[in-house]
């Protein structure tokens, strides 16, 4: 075969192949009931084997699929995939995505796969993938838990498009851009609008480009250098950001892949979340696991709005927030004067304190303490038996406010996110320290 | 001239090194954290290691201390405090490879696992990538997972095999790795802890013998063609799962994790092990170690609060009261939960005297539940659009007296089941002298 010919077929299928990285993993917390492969292939090359294994020691549990092809591939639309039973604590293996989805349009096809437990018990299962040749050279693609996918602003790093050198390949990255589908859809789709912009190495910001999305469509960005309109050139170490507009908020995936145009190889590059629709702080879109918070009311109930947090004058008055910390940990928190926007002084009559789910240990803080410094809150083996736990936030008065109610902001921060400081006890007439 | 056979067998030897490091490995999309662990970094003669760290802050610089720990049996002899960085604000700093960013590594081929962390006092998280290759830009990327992700959960690898070569097809072999996490606040004396591994075919029957292997903090180690390891007898394998459950009281963090290679290209794949029952927790359950994310729960108090002698109980006394819970799920989720009678220990009856309702997090959308109803099926909490602003958020779940219970007190169960997880069911609202639906 013609050099040229046969290395032009083969940028084709690596092309084709971009979306699967060269491997995909997720994180060790990884059993589901709605789980989500960024991207799955079937070409004339290429079979992407699937795993799905069932947790569960009494129960069977169906699994059912929903296939979205890629833009631009010659399958028209989803396709509702035959469903999967996983026997009691066991696997269910499917040999390609066309065993998968038998109803796939003939011919080379990549898009990505929704799955979920159907039987109504909203029992977990994991998920997996391996891509691989008849050589068994590929990689593998893990399924995300749908809730992982948010509109937050996230970023890629460390992409490259460098020209073959005499010592090294050509680089490219193709990056992807994926708007979950609704299950629950409006009657007339959203297009969504994300931006896609790359910066160099030295945080220049070096074009962009704007990609519409509806619900169910994953879109493909070939070399992104280029998508964004930049000049030919080798650049390195560069950032590509995706960010939402709108206000519908829906649950994007954007990754992108970094191969080599030699070997074509490729790894894959998850777009890490970075400030929610805040804007301003990181860590994701996500109000179980926030990095930065400052919270001054209860969540709405039925009662009414969320109560504010307060202590009414007087000598006596306490108030209890749980919050759960995800260790090994650094955790900092003070009382926040609304007045002036900053840590409380003692004078404004409040003092705090953080104790152990035990109840009794008190990791920080204090009589008239009104803020501590980054606490390692310990090793995973010294909370709660090796799990993740919550805690406790005392704020009492100090004994020095008498005439006003002292409203108050809680100002936390962790390194791994934290819960919103809910009121397990509120304006308690007593004091605990 | 290259001798094909002594350079398939290189490259297989430089693969046994660098296998540690697996084809890729991304986490999740929740990538900022303030420690950060790659479960294994690598430098060779022929394998480099290039790592990114990204600082999102856009006002404030962040510095980085990682320390690597190196795997048993390398030349390494303990760990290594690596030099600190910056990354400057909203920028990125990259190292070429292990070796410059921990200097004072002994030379030749290494291999073990790098924990990092924030150390300027502030909390500001950091993510952190990295990419092994050859000079030929083949290779494999291996991202990093937040410390606190790693547990004593039972864990497990799927799809493993051990498969001879064929006419069509490469020879493939499996290797795991275990490593404990390092104690930032070592004890006196570190515990070491026994892991088991477990190898069960694709029928699920165990193969080979149960294997204990003990880990010490701050120890990886690698289990090289994991069923000849297990003791498994020769021939081929597919489609098998290992098992990996931890034995002891101390639940540390470990570190699991397969590689599937085939032994013609030397690629593999990286799997790590996946959380599927945590222990020791009072919300144990298929699932993480974790009980902000517990997959079903059974809970029958509060927290237990400093200066109170027990936690306070789930209870509505006689009369017209209720309790409200809070509680955090993750959607898209299904979520069902309901009222047990702790007498019975199935889901309350009308005539036990209570009710129970699930609301939004704006307090007036109810999702289920509702007059005489004591529990509801799963239900699909919503596209990411329809709820929080497109954020995972907190939902309220209040429980009170039907009418019915005149004269005594009701304990009561809350038993929740979610697909991605939740909360315990804090109560916000306790023996409220009202009742609302």
């Amino acid at each position: 075969m013609n050099f040229v010919v046969k290395s032009f077929r083969l940028v084709a299928i690596a092309a084709l192949l971009a979306p699967t990285a060269s491997t995909l993993a997720q994180t060790t917390d990884a059993y589901h009931a709605i789980q989500v492969f960024p991207v799955v292939v079937d070409s004339g090359s290429f079979t992407q084997r699937f795993t799905f294994r069932n947790p569960n020691t009494t129960n069977a549990l169906v699994v059912s699929a929903q296939y979205f092809p890629g833009t631009g591939t010659s399958q028209a639309a989803s396709i509702v995939c035959p469903d999967i039973v996983v026997p009691i604590s066991g696997e269910v293996v499917v040999a390609s995505l066309r065993d998968l989805c038998p109803a796939l349009t003939a011919g080379s096809q990549f898009g990505y796969l929704y799955t979920y437990e159907k039987g109504g018990y909203a029992r977990p299962y994991a998920a997996f993938s391996r891509v691989s040749n008849i050589a068994g050279n590929g990689f593998s693609v893990e399924a995300f838990p749908a809730h992982a996918f948010s509109s937050a602003e996230s970023a890629v790093i460390g992409v490259r498009r460098l020209a073959a050198a005499a010592g090294s390949p050509a680089y490219q990255t193709n990056c992807f851009v994926g708007n979950l589908n609704d299950v629950t859809a409006p009657g007339t789709l959203v297009v969504t609008t994300v931006a896609a912009t790359v910066y160099s190495s030295a945080g220049a910001m070096l074009g962009n480009a704007a990609i519409n999305l509806v619900p169910g469509q994953l879109t493909r960005l070939l070399d992104i250098f280029s998508v964004v309109g930049i000049p030919a050139g080798d650049y390195d170490d560069a950032v590509v950001r995706f960010v939402e507009s709108g206000p519908d908020e829906p649950g994007l995936f954007s990754f992108c892949t970094v191969q080599d145009n030699s070997s074509f190889g490729a790894d894959f590059r998850i777009a890490k979340q970075e400030p929610g629709n805040s804007g301003v702080e990181l860590g994701g879109q996500d109000g179980n696991i926030r990095r930065n918070s400052t919270v001054s009311v209860d969540v709405a109930t039925s009662a009414g709005p969320g109560r504010a947090f307060a202590v009414l004058p007087g000598a006596l008055g306490i108030n209890v927030h749980v919050m759960y910390f995800r260790h090994p940990d650094l955790v900092q928190c003070e009382v926040i004067d609304p007045g002036t926007g900053v840590r409380a002084l003692p004078g404004y009559g409040l003092e705090m304190r953080l104790v152990d789910p035990d109840g009794a240990t008190v990791l920080a803080g204090g009589n008239n303490v009104t803020g501590f410094g980054a606490v390692f809150l310990g090793d995973k083996t010294e909370r709660n038996f090796g799990a993740n736990s919550r805690y406790t936030i005392e704020v009492e008065s100090n004994g020095s406010n008498t005439g006003a109610t002292r409203n108050y902001g809680l100002h936390c921060q962790s390194g791994s996110g934290h819960t919103a400081a809910d009121l397990i006890r509120y304006n308690d007439q007593t004091l605990r320290f | 001239m290259i001798n094909p056979t002594r350079f398939a067998m290189a490259l297989c030897l430089l693969w046994m090194v660098a296998c540690a490091s697996p084809q890729a490995q991304a986490q999740t999309t929740d990538g900022y954290h303030t420690m950060l662990v790659f479960p294994v970094v690598v430098d060779t003669g022929s394998f480099s290691q290039r790592f990114s760290f990204r600082n999102p802050d856009l006002a404030n610089p962040v510095t980085v201390s990682p320390v690597y720990f190196p795997a048993t049996g390398t030349s390494q002899a303990g760990s290594i405090t690596c030099p600190s960085f910056v990354i400057p604000a909203n920028r990125e700093v990259t190292f070429s490879n292990l070796r410059q960013l921990c200097p004072s590594l002994l030379s030749g081929s290494q291999f073990g696992f790098l924990y990092t962390s924030e150390s300027d006092g502030f909390n500001r998280p950091y993510a952190a990538f990295s990419r092994v290759s050859n000079p030929a830009g083949q290779g494999f990327s291996v991202e990093a997972f937040p410390a606190h992700t790693f547990t004593s959960a039972d864990a497990v690898v799927t799809g493993i095999r051990r498969l001879a070569a064929t006419a069509s097809s490469p020879a493939f072999q499996t290797n795991c790795f275990i490593g404990n996490m390092n104690e930032v606040t070592p004890a006196a004396s570190p515990v070491i802890t026994t892991v088991k591994m477990y190898i069960n075919n694709s029928a699920g029957v165990q193969i080979g013998l149960t294997t204990t292997i003990p880990v010490a903090p701050g120890k990886l180690t690698r289990l090289l063609d994991v069923f000849a390891v297990g003791g498994a007898p020769s021939g081929d394998y597919d489609n098998a799962r290992v098992l990996f459950t931890e034995n002891g009281t101390d639940e540390p963090g470990l570190i699991t994790f397969c590689t599937v290679q085939d032994n013609s290209s030397f690629g593999a794949d990286f799997r790590i092990a996946k959380q599927e029952r945590g222990f020791n927790s009072p919300f144990a359950s298929v699932g993480a170690q974790d009980d902000h994310a517990s997959r079903a729960s059974n809970v029958v108090a509060d927290v237990l609060v400093a200066g109170e002698a027990v936690a306070r109980a789930f209870n509505i006394p006689p009369g017209d009261f209720s309790n409200t819970h809070v509680m955090y799920f993750r959607h898209p989720d299904w979520v069902r939960c309901e009222v047990i009678n702790p007498v019975t220990t199935f889901r309350a009856l009308d005539g036990y005297g209570l009710e129970m309702r699930l609301l939004a997090d704006d307090g007036v959308t109810v999702l289920a539940g509702g007059n005489d109803i004591q529990g509801f099926g799963p239900i699909y909490l919503g596209d990411k659009t329809d709820l929080g602003n497109g954020g995972n958020t907190r939902f309220t779940i209040e429980v009170e007296s039907n009418g019915l219970n005149p004269l005594v007190n009701r304990p009561y169960t809350l038993r929740c089941h979610t697909g991605s997880g939740h909360t315990s069911g804090d109560m916000i609202g306790f023996n409220e002298p009202i009742v609302r639906f």
